[in-house]
């Protein structure tokens, strides 16, 4: 029999590969099959599976030695790196096209927006689901001094992302540029630089955890 | 200088006192069960606050709950 633990690891892999699909499958049908449809429904499926889960069996999902302010860095990890692989798919998909569109709504692939629009929620949903039980103190001075060790790696990662742009505007071809600069190309590099600069801070919170306890 | 090695008896002294629990010396001193686990395990070295809490919630003085030894 799976422990909770295990059967929260499985869904969690299963509602990757399925994300996966939704994201980068074939535009055309395998076997009849629309891999993407089948990879959205199964992926938002497994989404609501993971937090019905992190609702009712929480305590047994996660390690006790995590606190609350952890279990959060590990699962915004998680969704700020699936948000920065749909802002890149969806860099990507400018790039192919022959003409940027200038409104969100004439863009082939808004479904993207859509997909990053629900990550942001289902964030917001977990964090508040991980805090239900956890006790009068959700973080302490442990909490906060990794936290401002994170953020200044984040800092750090924006300041780095700044100065490429600034050298990608000083040293890029006109034509170059010109994609670079058209409205939803910038909003888009815009939005991956800060969920970016989020990722890395809750991967470097994650990882100072961890460090702790060795 | 020298660094230095800070020690504790945090858990020596918790459970001299019976059944104190992490949790309840956590509630005492207004940080999670998690930070009261890595301190007993010498995982971390508090603020002088957290100190002076845990020191009264275990009913002792400040010197009696941490230690600390210059690393040759």
């Amino acid at each position: 029999m799976w422990t909770v633990r295990r059967q929260w690891q499985a869904l969690i892999a299963l509602a990757l590969v399925a994300c996966m699909a939704n994201l980068f499958g074939p535009a055309e049908r395998w076997l009849g099959v629309d891999i993407g449809a089948t990879g959205a429904s199964v992926f938002y499926l497994g989404l609501a599976g993971l937090l019905v889960m992190m609702a009712l069996k929480g305590s047994e999902i996660f390690p006790e030695a995590w606190s609350l302010a952890e279990r959060r860095a590990w699962v915004g990890m998680g969704f700020t790196a699936l948000i920065v692989v749909a802002t890149g798919k969806f860099l990507w998909f400018f790039s192919h096209l022959g003409v940027v569109p200038t409104r969100l709504y004439d863009v082939p692939a808004r479904n993207l927006v859509s997909f990053i629009i629900v990550m942001g929620i289902a964030w917001g949903i977990a964090a508040r689901v991980l805090g239900r039980g956890a006790g009068p103190v959700e973080h302490d001075e442990r909490d906060l001094r990794l936290r401002f060790q994170a953020d200044r790696a984040g800092d750090l990662a924006l300041s780095l992302a700044v100065v490429a742009s600034v050298v990608l505007l000083a040293t890029a071809a006109a034509s170059s540029l010109a994609w670079w600069l058209q409205p939803l190309v910038l909003a888009n590099v815009l939005l991956a630089v800060l969920i970016a600069k989020l990722f890395i801070e809750h991967a470097a919170l994650v990882a100072l955890y961890a460090r702790a306890r060795r | 200088m020298n660094d230095i090695v800070i020690r504790n008896q945090i858990r020596a002294l918790r459970l001299a006192r019976g059944s104190f629990t992490q949790e309840q010396l956590a509630a005492a001193c207004g940080v999670t069960r998690q930070t009261i686990i890595a301190l007993e395990a010498g995982k971390y070295s508090p603020s002088l606050e957290l100190g002076f809490k845990l020191a009264l919630a275990l009913g002792t003085t400040l010197d009696a709950v941490f230690q600390y030894e210059e690393k040759k």
